[in-house]
């Protein structure tokens, strides 16, 4: 039976609008709902509850509530960090299915993260003065892979600042 | 005297496993001014989980290269 699971994310509450800016940027078609008071609903399975959420992205029907509609969440967490919840196992919709065609909670936040740290990285350099000079000459969807220390094939989005 | 070589900081996300670290190499700087510049994304992006100088960082008035990987 398919159910909610929640599960921890590199996403931090400091920086929600790098966040869900970075959210709308993957997602230009999706609606993203943003609740200070974490009241926004993330919906599944018909059945269950929805799950409350302070960040709900919605890739189908965004202005009704009722169940049946796969929503990713993201929830605050009392250490800052956000969770991420969705129904993963339905939530299989071609939005939220990466390059290699793998869905569920990786998938997606590999997805969003490397999108993430480019919004983190450009208010990095514009509020330290030790940066100054630095351009992002990064390249969209710049991705090169790597063997880690077994000898697996670790894939890695590439991000890149100059100065001269 | 060649031309400098301009400063790059490049940094690797992993896409496919996110308990995986962040990478941030640091190109061509001079000395120990890779750190004052890598310390500023590492405090953006997480705490440091290890840290490889290369062996230029040792050299001073060089040019040093630097990779840091981060955890979430």
């Amino acid at each position: 039976m398919s159910h909610y699971t929640e599960v921890k994310s590199a996403f931090n509450s400091e920086h929600t609008d790098e966040m869900v800016s970075a959210l709308k940027e993957l997602w230009p078609e999706a609606t993203v709902l943003v609740s200070e008071e974490g009241t926004a609903k993330c919906r599944g399975w018909p059945g269950q509850q929805p799950r409350n959420c302070h960040v709900v992205v919605r890739f189908r029907n965004p202005n009704i509530e009722k169940q049946g509609n796969y929503d990713i969440g993201f929830v605050k967490r009392a250490d800052g960090s956000y969770s991420m919840i969705s129904d993963w196992y339905a939530c299989t919709y071609p939005e939220a299915t990466n390059d290699q065609g793998r869905t569920g909670s990786n998938a997606v936040e590999g997805m969003i993260k490397p999108l993430y740290t480019k919004n983190l990285m450009k208010k990095t350099l514009k509020k330290n003065k030790r940066l100054r000079g630095f351009k992002d000459i990064s390249k969209r969807n710049d991705i090169v892979t790597k063997k880690d220390k077994n000898g697996k094939n670790v894939r890695y989005a590439r991000l890149r600042y100059q100065r001269s | 005297m060649g031309k400098t070589k301009s400063e790059i900081i490049e940094i690797l996300v992993p896409v496919d496993d996110p308990d995986l670290p962040i990478n941030i190499d640091a190109l061509n700087f001079e000395g120990d001014a890779c750190s004052l510049a890598t310390a500023e994304f590492e405090k953006a992006l997480g705490k440091v989980e290890s840290k490889k100088l290369k062996p230029e960082f040792r050299k001073k008035k060089v040019k040093a290269q630097r990779n840091i990987k981060l955890g979430n």
